[in-house]
């Protein structure tokens, strides 16, 4: 198992460890772009020169990767009131470079969604929640299905009467 | 080529996602977005409905504008356990529809209140009068519908009082609006929409109407004072119709009595000429007879020279015999001058005399004054003594009349003859009254002549219903000719017939 315990820290600098033991050094004001990891640095009054390690059992390196990368590039936005979140909530307001960070399998984007949860990384967690729901937006359930391969769980009984019942309910 | 990975099924992506993460993107899709949704598979139906329970606490009808009839149903089904406010605009182009789904859907308990598959009671209160459910709908379609209001609320117990119908739907015209009640999930609810009349303009209009009626059928009312004795004529009273609380005076004009009225037995009568001489003909089958026997007589010589003297050979004893009678009937003319017109002494006969020209020629003419009086349509006999105020205006007060709340009244009826129209109509569909009819529900005075205990017939019992007691200016209770069963029985009963 390798260690950058030898490492001299530099000041305002911090180890991630991901789940595959891959270390990623990063400044510490990108690193508080994670609610919770800010919260932890708080927390536990983290000195300069101090060798702090990370670990992240959640995150695996690809996934962890990408989270640096988005956050090395708002690591100067405006972190996001708390009131914001109660707003309505918009789909259309994605940054065209973060359109472009999310063209990703939907893997890594519902890994991705997963660790912003998980880190509290609220400018990442709504980008991608809202790429999800751009991605159901429109679409009937059987094509929501076919997008995310979802087998339809319904059983004939519980969709049939909905469906034969007076046919006037879809006029607009 | 096909690897070992293809043939494993693929996993879905999207459920590992935990449901926060899932409420999350449901919050970032439309309401008719969220319905499909959430028919994805019973996970997401779950999600949605957690979400739900938050977000539409108060449902915003403005939301619903995009959604096509299948989805707004669908959204009440779903949410409808949650909803606790209605608000905004009914922008939907099938808004009726609408209204009857939120009537239907959106009309159960509260969530404290132990819906069914919700958490135990929390409220020990058995009912919430203040758990109101206001919307306010804008038709998209007619024009006439726009600006009404339609009320969702909840009741234990169904409304008391008038207006309440009886054959479970218990629609119900109310001051400014009519509702319907029903009982959904186990609990009352009213649904309501705002009409925009009030009482007030409704007893007017009632009233304005009964007065037109009345001066086509004024000969035929038949008043008698309560001691028996008949009405004078030329006589004009006020009667008193109550709209619910309210009530608002009629006028109504006694006319004299109609002249003696003839009937004709010939339809073609309407000119008739009295023959001055003998040999004159009375009837046209007799000119016609007279026409083919012209030039035809009974001497022998005349008969051998025309070449139908055989065919007239044989006839000549018939048209002698036909002549005997035309001549007989001739006489008989004479002597009775008028034996085809025979006096009517039906109510429904038409008001109609003779009266003869300078040249002797009769001819059948209306009286003036009955003419005036019976078939010259939205002619008042009296001249108009005030503007009529607009009728949208709240308690107008046109042409003196206005209304005022009611007070006790007993019930009047009329007699059943003067509503030719309505018996000609439903002579032969004469049904007893068995329910309180709906539209009769807003009209106070039905109790005085309930349906349960006389029988009258519907066209007459809707008419009669919401007259007071009428009052002559000389201070006499007037009681109309009413069916006997109608009629209320002081002695049989005292005090039962009050109304209030």
């Amino acid at each position: 198992m390798s260690k950058v315990s030898s490492k001299k820290i530099e000041a305002k600098q911090i180890d991630f460890q991901s789940s595959d033991n891959e270390f990623f050094n990063i400044d510490v004001q990108v690193a508080k772009c994670s609610g919770r990891i800010k919260t932890f640095l708080e927390d536990c009054g983290m000195r300069s020169g101090d060798n702090v390690i990370v670990p992240l059992p959640n995150v695996n390196s690809e996934i962890l990767r990408q989270i640096l990368n988005w956050a090395n590039y708002h690591k100067d936005d405006p972190q996001p009131n708390e009131d914001d979140r109660d707003e309505e909530k918009r789909t259309d307001d994605i940054s065209l470079w973060d359109a472009e960070f999310l063209k990703v399998d939907q893997g890594i984007l519902f890994h991705l969604i997963m660790a912003a949860n998980y880190r509290d990384i609220k400018g990442l967690f709504d980008i991608t929640c809202q790429t999800v729901a751009n991605m159901m937006k429109g679409k009937t359930s059987a094509e929501i299905r076919e997008t995310f391969n979802i087998r339809n769980d319904f059983t004939p009984a519980e969709e049939e009467p909905i469906g034969r019942e007076n046919e006037w309910c879809e006029q607009q | 080529m096909i690897t070992n990975n293809d043939l494993i099924p693929r996993t879905t992506l999207i459920f590992i996602l935990n449901d926060d993460c899932l409420e999350y993107v449901c919050k970032y899709l439309e309401l008719r977005d969220k319905i499909q949704f959430a028919r994805v598979c019973k996970r997401f139906q779950n999600v949605f409905m957690m979400t739900s329970k938050i977000a539409y606490k108060m449902l915003l009808l403005d939301d619903m504008r995009t959604c096509t009839l299948w989805q707004v149903r669908q959204i009440l089904q779903m949410i409808e356990p949650f909803i606790e406010t209605l608000n905004g605009e009914i922008r939907h182009k099938q808004w009726m529809r609408v209204a009857e789904f939120l009537n239907r859907y959106s009309a159960t308990r509260p969530p404290n209140h132990g819906f069914a598959g919700g958490g135990p009671t929390q409220c020990s209160r058995t009912d919430h009068p203040d758990v109101r459910r206001t919307a306010t709908h804008r038709s998209t379609g007619p024009a006439d519908c726009a600006g009404r209001r339609t009320t969702v609320r909840h009741h234990r117990q169904p409304p008391r009082g008038m207006g309440r119908r009886q054959d479970g739907t218990h629609l119900c015209f109310e001051v400014n609006r009519i509702s319907v009640t029903n009982i959904i999930a186990g609990q009352w609810v009213a649904a309501t929409v705002d009409t925009g009349a009030t009482i007030s303009f409704l007893a007017e209009t009632f009233v304005e109407q009964l007065e037109e009626r009345y001066k086509r059928t004024t000969h035929r009312a038949n008043i008698f004072l309560t001691d028996g004795t008949p009405l004078k004529t030329d006589n004009t009273f006020t009667c008193a119709v109550h709209f619910e609380k309210r009530t608002t005076l009629g006028s109504l004009h006694l006319a004299e009595a109609p002249p003696k009225r003839l009937k004709f037995t010939e339809r073609t009568a309407e000119k008739i000429r009295i023959p001055e001489r003998k040999d004159d003909l009375a009837t046209t089958e007799e000119l016609k007879f007279t026409k083919r026997t012209e030039g035809i007589t009974t001497e022998p010589s005349t008969i051998a020279n025309t070449k139908k003297s055989k065919f007239l050979r044989k006839e000549l004893p018939k048209l002698a015999s036909l002549q005997e009678v035309t001549n007989k009937r001739r006489n008989q003319k004479i002597n009775c001058e008028w034996p085809q017109i025979k006096t009517a002494y039906s109510s429904y006969s038409s008001p109609i005399t003779l009266a003869r020209k300078k040249n002797g020629v009769w001819q059948a003419k209306q009286p003036k004054q009955e003419r005036d009086l019976v078939h010259q349509k939205n002619s008042d006999p009296r001249p108009a003594q005030v503007e009529t105020a607009l009728k949208d205006e709240l308690q107008y007060s046109g042409n003196n009349r206005g209304s005022k709340p009611m007070k006790q009244t007993l019930g009047q009826n009329f007699e059943c003859s003067g509503f030719i129209p309505l018996d000609l109509e439903r002579k032969y569909q004469v049904k007893c009254v068995q329910k309180v009819p709906h539209l009769h529900t807003m009209i106070d005075s039905l109790a005085a002549i309930s349906a349960e205990e006389y029988n009258i017939p519907l066209p007459i019992y809707g008419y009669i219903c919401g007259f007071s007691p009428t009052i002559t200016p000389g201070g006499d209770k007037v009681f109309w000719n009413l069916p006997t069963c109608a009629i209320p029985k002081p002695s049989s009963a005292p005090g039962t017939h009050i109304l209030r």
